[in-house]
């Protein structure tokens, strides 16, 4: 272990004293570029981006890629040319990749740290004594580098709010060093009179049409509004935005692991979907991966909903977007269950002949097995279901992902999505581990 | 049609129809009330086609007729008039008035009765005669345990049978199973066997409650129809289609361990526990010693819950051990009267057997819940399928 992974474990010792305590946001650089440059460390300084499913939008861009003006959410068709022109890398979205380098942070973090609340794939709090909290920033930026190999911002103030306003400036001002502390009156007023009041956490790009109409454009001039006016135009959320930008705590840590509420699966497709056969396909393979998802989660659901759409683009009579809901009867997470729901979802709301080009499955209602009363008349059937799933499950883990599937799934599938550019699997799939 | 009554005499009766209402209907004619006078007898019909209700009151009647009122207009009116003496007059065009003490005029406009749907009677049934207490203790002991999931409609109800001289009545939502006998006089001819929706029963066990213990009351049953008729009043449904589940299969058949326990000691920690067990999926675990029970509950971010119950062993040897959520728990022991109950089950995963003792005539069958501490989930039992 090194030095800095010592200092900081000796720092968790230190109990945090609510009142004295002091939030810092862990928000990993540019994380999906940082993931792909952790096993090619020759994208190190070199414009690269990454593309969303089916490769087709930019949703992550490395410093030198966003130099070149390449925005997020932009069409790559838009970009490709600059892409060849500049020898910007392109990278196909590698989500088993991302979740694995995110799972290593968080579980990093927690080592390093008792009160950690994982926020999402790329950020999360941390809750420390207001003395130690610069120490344990850089101590925190520096052990994450050495020990997964990406880099991170720290930003450290008095609210989760202020907090995520830190973060972003300790990721753009490269002399701060990656950590910067929101807590001197003057500069913090400064900042918050430059920050777009859109540019808010929890501020919404709804209420930040709404708030200029009140004369609220600044992050500055909604922590000065009257927070009893501001809940009785909006909401109590909003009133305790207010209150965070002073400085009043008003989310606390949550560190408590919660159990994921839904789950959703989609794709959009470059080769558009008119025929119900291959919808079905490609239902029934959400409908899988969703049910292997909630069994590797203990989870159980008792209904699926099916979305499907055309283009915003295609003709007008052709445009069409629908989904319907399909009861499972009881909590389940056996793939055939969920898959033959979809498929009936999908039969009632699937129009032939009309180009679609996005499909999803969704699950609400999620329910932990743990905690779920037993049925009194289908304990044979689950037993059943169950030895089968696992014997799924295993057959997959030791062959190969599909090596068993449901029938309905499809053998040939030509409609999987386009993904040119996909690094390996390095840390998920012995079968692309990285050579060297 | 023309007669005279107190407001209070009125709303009675409409108070009694207006539950087999529709609110919203695709038939509008079903938002009214059917009033037909014959002599000194007013006739009161409410009926949605899944439920109808009759009832009749005496009026001093001057002029028969029938006609169709808005529920909810009449009831409204007659509840605001109960201490006053009501004259109501229909004109040929169903226009009605109330007229009261002469001061108050309401004119309302009614419709033809012909327009109401007949209400239907059982002709061929099973005819049963019982004491309003029996089916009080009947409806009870059962109720609470009907599903309201929609997609198992058949569950939607409670299961009214007979076996021999012996009528039970059965209701389940999948998770527990509350069944409660009753001795006939005589031997139902022929036997049967219906799903009675738990609108009907609920509202059949508000109309009784008014009536004294002993009060006998009919039970009429047919293959699609139930009827129930007490004094004047009838309540009348259909029964609903569909397999009631195989529940005998279900019932354990022997128990490892067996236990008595005070009902409303374990009545008052469990409600208790659920303070705790409310944050986490109203879980309470149960640990049987020989005579101590230890009840458990605990919720991530809020606390933890521990009591002892003296209780007595009857069977079975060694620490027994048993999850529920505590609501279904709740549900039955807090309908109950006796004092001692006897507590039964195989292991933490078989069904759980919870009786009076001193009541042969009472079973609730209660399912646990899986928690990965206290016992294997069928899944990981599954783990032995070698791949």
């Amino acid at each position: 272990m090194s030095q800095i992974g010592v200092r900081v474990l000796m720092a968790k010792s230190a109990r945090v004293e609510r009142g004295k305590s002091i939030f810092l946001l862990i928000d990993c650089n540019n994380f999906f570029v940082s993931c792909e440059r952790v096993f090619q460390p020759g994208l190190r300084g070199r414009p690269v981006i990454v593309l969303s499913s089916n490769d087709g939008c930019v949703i992550a861009r490395s410093n030198e890629a966003k130099a070149l003006g390449i925005g997020m959410g932009v069409p790559f068709f838009k970009v490709q040319f600059l892409c060849y022109q500049k020898k910007v890398v392109v990278k196909s979205s590698n989500f088993a990749l991302y979740g694995d380098m995110s799972r290593r942070v968080m579980m990093a973090l927690k080592e390093l740290w008792s009160d950690v609340e994982p926020y999402s794939i790329d950020e999360a709090f941390l809750e420390a004594d207001d003395e130690i909290c610069e120490v344990l920033g850089h101590s925190i930026r520096e052990t994450l580098l050495e020990w997964v190999g990406i880099p991170v911002s720290v930003g450290i103030a008095k609210t989760k709010t202020l907090a995520k306003i830190a973060a972003k400036i300790a990721k753009k001002d490269p002399s701060y060093h990656g950590v910067y502390t929101l807590k001197h009156p003057g500069v913090d007023e400064a900042i918050l009179r430059k920050l777009p009041v859109g540019d808010v956490w929890g501020i919404g790009w709804k209420l930040s049409r709404k708030l200029p109409l009140l004369g609220i454009n600044t992050a500055y001039e909604l922590s000065q509004a009257s927070p009893h006016q501001i809940r009785s135009y909006f909401s109590v959320i909003v009133e305790r935005v207010v209150h965070e930008l002073n400085g009043i705590p008003c989310l606390e840590l949550d560190d408590t692991v919660q159990d994921q509420k839904s789950r959703i699966y989609t794709r959009s497709f470059s080769k558009r979907i008119t025929q119900l056969k291959i919808a079905e396909e490609i239902i029934s393979t959400f409908a899988t991966r969703l049910s292997e998802q909630l069994r590797g989660a203990r989870q159980l659901v008792g209904g699926v909903i099916v979305i499907i759409r055309t283009g915003a683009h295609v003709e007008a009579s052709l445009f069409h977007k629908s989904s319907d809901y399909e009861s499972c009867g009881d909590p389940t997470s056996d793939t055939c269950v969920l898959a033959g729901a979809a498929i009936r979802a999908l039969r009632r709301c699937f129009v032939a002949g009309v180009p679609y080009q996005k499909l999803g499955v969704i699950l609400t209602g999620l329910q932990s097995q743990d905690g779920m009363t037993e049925g009194l008349f289908d304990r044979e059937r689950r037993v059943k279901s169950s030895a089968l799933m696992s014997a799924m499950d295993g057959i997959n883990r030791v062959y190969g992902a599909d090596m068993v599937r449901v029938a309905a799934t499809g053998w040939r599938r030509e409609w999987n999505t386009k993904s040119l550019h996909r690094s390996g699997a390095y840390t998920t799939d012995f079968g692309e581990l990285l050579r060297v | 049609m023309k007669f005279t009554c107190k407001g209070s005499v009125l709303f009675s009766g409409l108070s009694i129809v207006e539950k087999a209402v529709s609110i919203r209907t695709s038939l509008p004619v079903l938002e009214n009330i059917y009033l037909s006078l014959s002599g000194n007898v007013l006739t009161l019909r409410g009926n949605d086609l899944e439920l109808g209700i009759e009832t009749q009151v005496v009026v001093d009647g001057l002029e028969d007729g029938a006609v169709l009122l808005k529920a909810k207009t009449l009831s409204s009116i007659v509840s605001k008039l109960q201490n006053q003496q009501l004259v109501i007059t229909m004109d040929d065009r169903f226009n009605v008035t109330i007229q009261a003490d002469n001061r108050v005029d309401f004119h309302i406009m009614g419709l033809s009765a012909d327009e109401y749907p007949i209400f239907p009677i059982i002709e061929h049934g099973t005819a049963l005669q019982l004491k309003v207490e029996d089916m009080q203790q009947l409806i009870k002991y059962t109720i609470f345990a009907v599903s309201f999931d929609e997609t198992k409609q058949f569950l939607n109800g409670i299961l009214v049978k007979s076996e021999g001289d012996q009528l039970s009545f059965v209701a389940t939502d999948g998770y527990r199973l509350s069944i409660k006998n009753h001795r006939l006089s005589s031997l139902p001819d022929p036997q049967f066997s219906v799903i009675v929706p738990f609108k009907v029963m609920n509202e059949f066990g508000r109309i009784i409650a008014q009536a004294k213990p002993d009060t006998q009351f009919e039970l009429n049953i047919s293959k699609h129809q139930v009827s129930f008729v007490i004094g004047k009043t009838i309540c009348m449904s259909r029964v609903i289609q569909g397999q009631f589940p195989d529940y005998k299969q279900v019932l354990p058949q022997r128990a490892g361990n067996a236990f008595s326990i005070s009902r409303r000691a374990f009545l008052e920690a469990c409600e208790r526990a659920s303070i705790i067990a409310f944050a986490s999926n109203n879980v309470i675990r149960l640990l049987f010693r020989d005579n101590v029970l230890e009840i458990h509950a605990n919720a991530q971010g809020m606390g933890e819950f521990r009591e002892e119950l003296q209780i007595s062993r009857i069977s079975g040897e060694g620490d027994a051990k048993i999850a529920f959520n505590v609501r279904l728990i709740l549900d039955s022991i807090k309908n109950l009267e006796m004092d001692d109950l006897r507590v039964e089950f195989d292991n933490e995963l078989s069904p759980c057997l919870v009786k009076p003792v001193s009541d042969q005539d009472y079973k609730y069958i209660i399912m646990p819940i899986r928690t990965s501490d206290f016992q294997q989930a069928p899944s990981q039992q599954a783990e032995t399928v070698s791949v």
